[in-house]
């Protein structure tokens, strides 16, 4: 006969699952709030009182039978069932069964109220975990179940008689453990998206008591956002007048609300917007080096920053994807550090936290994409990314500033570069002196006295101080080094200043060609009026009337040039990068040199492909017209200096859709092939130098500058130069290859 | 006759222009500073036969103005007519328009014309300029003498008007109450081709190469019936659109429709009734073979006119909406590829003539 059986469970248990389980306290309230994220909950708040804690969230709550099937039933695969939660897909943070462990390890009483819908009653469950003593069965301790009244849908969990105390410290590091749950940025529902995340936020608070309001211990705010070095605001308002400012800065003072306009720099006031209305923008920024940050906290940031960072922006309190996403570089900032790393303090996405919200009910400036994967591309958007990128990269220059003028107070690094040499060349100078010593004293055949002079005063051991071939090689190896470094040092110090008067003459240049440019219409007017009544005047003078003719001739020259300059200088007032339409660039140089050309004699003969704009990836819009500048610049001289006939060609083209080619040929007299390698090296030149009463333009015209720069720009390009075999008719062609944009 | 004042805030350039663009008796001008002309308007003062209005008037000392500030507040002035009708014409650099203007459509009609310094000091533009300047004091003076009668104004019968006229220009006309507002409906007519278009147009639509065709003068004698008679007709030497192709289908081409054919067919044809003629190449970048428009981009940039094939070229978004009886604007493809940037180019245009930009 057989008989059977059931095990049974002692109630004991309970407690001894809890504690093996769920070890440590802050683990346990870990738990408990990925709970919440895996129940969909946007917000989640831990209280900690005198003696209990409440965990209250927002999420989707808990049915009848999930918190009988789910909770109340130990090892139920409830969530091993449903690896994703319900309503934001997300991946479930929550370790499957430990939830209820957890709440028995953190406290005696167990209160839990959950809502799932508005407008009914939610329910109550109230477990005292005191009764789960040995020795009763499991079955026999009661957990009470009843209703409460209808309140939003979400749960909040109570734990009475706490175990253990709290400190501020472990409630922070509760709060970093659940840093991978949660993002920076405000958290908010995208718009006809109802399936995108909003984002997730946990805030530990210090419960109040009578006497005092409850303290926020852990958030995002205190710590990540606390540890920004400055934050970065703009708005616009119903007129479109914007305005910025930087406050918190922690590298020098903070700039006060002031005027902006990214199209219209120079503008005092600048003009208001056209199309952009009631948008404002609050970036934390954040530059990730280790000695700007707290010890404890750079790592933290660091990473965050790194997943997190960018710039998001809300319409009409809604987030808008996928504006600020991780790898989205909606504002070029990612784009605009790499290009400009050398010169520019990290302006890339991961150097911000920032929000943009626009105020657009009427969906009047913004206006979303049928496939909701961002806006139109609408005016209002153009200015908006316009204004974004110009203020966060002026802050980002204004701080750099700041943190320039800091570091040179405590020296500069030329002075410090200085100092080491000058304490190099004392070493070297000792060095050599012992040397000396020593030589002298074994030429006296004084080799005791040698020998003494190496005795350790410490040791009394003798020192390894012979005079050898080594030692004496060492000496000099420091002297070369030292002459080395020194005139690496001077060849620096001349180009950083040859750059900077470069820089001066380019801006004044630009600026004289502009106002130039702006009075020469006016001027050819009224010559060509003194002209005509002077050569009516003069009828029949035919030297006059030659006379004339070359005046008028010269100044159209002039005009041509000066037009072209002032494109040009227009052009580079453009700090953004684009590609470059090279067809375009070769076509316009030939418009504005042709009449120079013409007066020189020289044939010019120009070949673009005909529906190929041929375009570069992104460079400064005046680069390739400096290059062709430069070049034709050079040919005029080669041209000059031979008899036969004057030829340019100039022929661009695209060359196995990677690269864009520009040949410049002119029949001049040649460069001979041993210096073919050298052209494009700083200074090298073949012509003698100027004098030294010689105007500035006289004096930088012909000193190896020219194709050195434009070496320069190709490298910066991504591209290469070369002096390569010309076609026939022709001595000398320089090949330029410049990346092509890559088609999408 | 009052002359006409040119406002700018730089005196010396502003008086070249104004001397060197002025024709003794027939188009006076003077210049006139922004104080000046502001204190006239102030007091009701300020009568010329027309304003030459600069944009950026900020060089000047004193309470700051700019341009269309200045006009709007006229327009206003001669709205409530405490100041008589007078044209207003926009005069200034390209690149201070750009500048203070872009695309900002919201000052287009205060002006009746817009025309740039640049490029003045070539007598070609110079005398097209003149002759515009004049043309529009003369459409104001008839207007100004009550002349309500549209079909008197542009000098067309009611049949011809229905042919090659449009009701909607009808309406814009006849429902303005003040002159600026119907002068205004009448030089977009005269200066922008749709209606009526000028000679250069009349040649790409011909696929007659001008320049090279002695017997282009023949063809203009034979399509003088369709020019323009109408107000300022000396000022604006035009053609009706509409009435060409009437005489295309009339006396050459028959129901070959002229929009419809080849260059080399049109100059086929019209060589059976005319000689010496050379048909029209299509310029580098301009693909197609029927050049009905011309590429705007090429004209702003080089004022290079250039003739286009709108089945292969690039619509241009105006900066506000163009009426239906003036021609839409566009870019030749080569143009338009290497301009890309331009906000107004047709994104759908430049993708659907990618594939023939490869094949070319």
């Amino acid at each position: 006969m057989s008989e059977k059986l059931h095990f049974t469970t002692d109630a004991g248990l309970i407690d001894r699952l809890g504690r093996e389980l769920v070890g440590r306290q802050e683990t346990a309230l870990i738990e408990l709030v990925k709970n919440s994220f895996d129940a969909d909950a946007r917000s989640v708040s831990v209280t900690l009182e005198r003696d209990a804690l409440t965990i209250e969230d927002d999420g989707t709550g808990m049915t009848r039978d999930e918190l009988v099937e789910g909770f109340l039933r130990l090892a139920s695969t409830f969530k091993v069932q449903e690896p994703r939660s319900r309503v934001f897909n997300r991946q479930r943070a929550g370790r499957k069964g430990i939830g209820r462990f957890s709440t028995q390890r953190l406290g005696s009483v167990l209160r839990l109220k959950t809502w799932v819908n508005a407008n009914e009653p939610g329910i109550e469950l109230v477990v005292d975990w005191r009764e789960f003593e040995s020795g009763r069965s499991l079955d026999d301790v009661p957990v009470h179940l009843g209703t409460v009244p209808p309140a939003s849908p979400g749960t909040k969990i109570r734990i009475e008689l706490l175990r253990d105390e709290w400190s501020d410290a472990q409630i922070r590091r509760c709060w970093r453990g659940l840093l991978a749950l949660q993002q920076p940025f405000p958290v908010a529902p995208v718009e006809n998206r109802p399936d995108i995340d909003p984002g997730f936020e946990v805030r530990f608070v210090r419960g109040g008591d009578l006497f005092n309001d409850p303290k926020l211990v852990a958030d995002f705010q205190s710590e990540i956002l606390a540890h920004r070095h400055a934050i970065v605001e703009f708005r616009v308002n119903g007129e479109g007048i914007a305005e910025w400012r930087l406050t918190q800065n922690q590298f020098g003072p903070d700039r006060g609300w002031s005027r902006i306009h990214h199209d219209h720099r120079d503008d005092v006031p600048p003009p208001a917007y056209h199309h952009l209305r009631d948008v404002a923008m609050k970036a934390h920024y954040f530059i990730l080096l280790p000695e700007l940050l707290p010890k404890l906290a750079f790592s933290r940031v660091r990473d965050v920053l790194r997943s997190e960072g960018g710039i998001r922006l809300y319409r009409n309190g809604f987030r808008v994807v996928p504006y600020g996403e991780p790898e989205n570089d909606w504002l070029n900032l990612d784009y605009l550090y790499t290009q400009r790393s050398a010169v520019l303090a990290p302006v890339a996405n991961r150097n911000f936290f920032g929000v943009i919200e626009v105020n657009d009910p009427e969906g009047v400036q913004f206006e979303e994409h049928t496939s909701r994967e961002g806006l139109i591309e609408t005016d209002s958007f153009r200015e908006l990314t316009g204004l974004a990128t110009t203020v966060l990269a002026t802050a980002v220059n204004r701080i750099s500033e700041d943190r320039g003028r800091k570091q040179s107070a405590g020296g500069s690094t030329q002075r410090k570069s200085e100092e080491t040499l000058d304490r190099l060349r004392k070493a070297a100078q000792s060095v050599h002196e012992a040397e000396e010593a020593r030589r002298l004293a074994r030429e006296a055949g004084n080799e005791s006295s040698a020998r003494d002079e190496n005795l350790d005063p410490d040791t009394g051991r003798q020192t390894d101080n012979s005079g050898s071939p080594q030692d004496e090689s060492t000496a000099a190896l420091i002297q070369e080094s030292i002459a080395l470094l020194e005139r690496q040092q001077a060849e620096l110090a001349d180009e950083a200043a040859l750059l900077r008067l470069l820089a001066t003459l380019g801006l004044t240049t630009s600026e004289f060609s502009h106002e130039t440019g702006m009075t020469f219409e006016a001027v050819r007017m009224d010559f060509a009026a003194i002209f005509e009544v002077a050569l009516q005047a003069k009828v029949g003078d035919n030297e006059f009337a030659g006379q004339v003719e070359r005046a008028d001739a010269m100044l159209s020259r002039l005009d041509a040039l000066t037009a072209y300059l002032n494109e040009l200088a227009s052009a580079r007032s453009v700090r953004e990068l684009s590609a470059i339409s090279v067809s375009k660039a070769v076509d316009d140089f030939a418009h504005g040199v042709r009449k120079l050309a013409e007066k020189a004699g020289i044939n010019l003969d120009v070949h673009t492909p005909e529906f190929d704009p041929l375009y570069t990836r992104p460079m400064h819009a005046a680069e390739v017209a400096s290059i062709l500048l430069n070049f034709f610049s050079n040919s005029l001289k080669a041209l000059r200096r031979i008899d036969g006939q004057r030829c340019i060609e100039v022929k661009a083209e695209r060359e196995n859709d990677s690269h864009i080619v520009i040949r410049f040929s002119d029949s001049g007299d040649g460069i001979p092939e041993e210096i073919r390698e050298n052209v494009f090296d700083l200074f090298f030149t073949t012509r003698v130098a100027a004098q030294a009463n010689a105007s500035t333009a006289e004096q930088y015209s012909g000193t190896g500058l020219g194709l050195w720069i434009v070496h320069q720009i190709v490298s910066k390009a991504g591209g290469d130069i070369e002096v390569v075999d010309p076609a026939a008719g022709f001595a000398t062609c320089i090949e330029v290859r410049l990346p092509a944009e890559v088609e999408e | 006759m009052p002359p006409w004042f040119l406002i700018d805030d730089s005196p010396e350039e502003a008086k070249a222009y104004a001397q060197n663009l002025a024709q003794d008796d027939v188009l006076p001008i003077e210049y006139m500073s922004v104080a000046d002309a502001a204190e006239r308007l102030r007091s009701g003062d300020l009568i010329p036969a027309g304003l030459l209005m600069d944009v950026d008037l900020s060089n000047e000392l004193g309470p700051q103005q700019t341009g269309p500030g200045m006009s709007q507040s006229i327009r206003v002035a001669q709205q409530n007519q405490s100041l008589p009708p007078f044209p207003i014409v926009r005069f200034s650099l390209r690149e201070k328009v750009l500048r203070n203007i872009g695309q900002d459509s919201s000052s287009d009609d205060i002006f009746d014309l817009k025309i740039e310094k640049d490029g003045l000091s070539n007598p070609v533009v110079r005398d097209a300029v003149r002759s515009k300047l004049v043309g529009v004091r003369q459409i104001y003076d008839v207007l100004e003498r009550d002349e309500q009668n549209l079909l008197s104004v542009i000098g067309l019968s009611e049949d011809f008007w229905s042919l090659w006229g449009s009701s909607g220009f009808q309406d814009t006309f006849e429902v303005a109450d003040r002159v600026h507002l119907r002068v205004y409906p009448l030089i977009r007519l005269l200066v922008h081709p749709g209606l009526l278009i000028e000679e250069g147009l009349l040649g790409f639509r011909l696929g007659i190469d001008r320049g090279a065709s002695p017997g282009w003068s023949a063809v203009l004698d034979a399509v003088s019936d369709f020019s323009y008679c109408g107000v300022a007709h000396g000022c604006f030497r035009r053609w009706w659109a509409r009435g060409i192709e009437q005489w295309w289908q009339e006396s050459v081409g028959g129901a070959l429709p002229l929009a419809g054919t080849e260059v080399e067919q049109r100059v086929e044809l019209l060589s059976k009734s005319f000689d010496d003629l050379v048909p029209l190449g299509m310029p580098k970048g301009s693909m197609g073979k029927r050049p009905w428009r011309y590429c705007l981009l090429s004209w702003e940039q080089r004022q290079d006119l250039v003739p286009v094939d709108p089945a292969r070229a690039v619509r241009i978004k105006p900066r506000s909406p163009m009426p239906s009886w003036l021609d839409p604007l566009y870019a030749s493809l080569g143009e338009a590829l290497r301009n890309r940037d331009d906000p107004r180019l047709d994104k759908e245009d430049l993708k659907r003539l990618q594939p023939y930009a490869r094949m070319a």
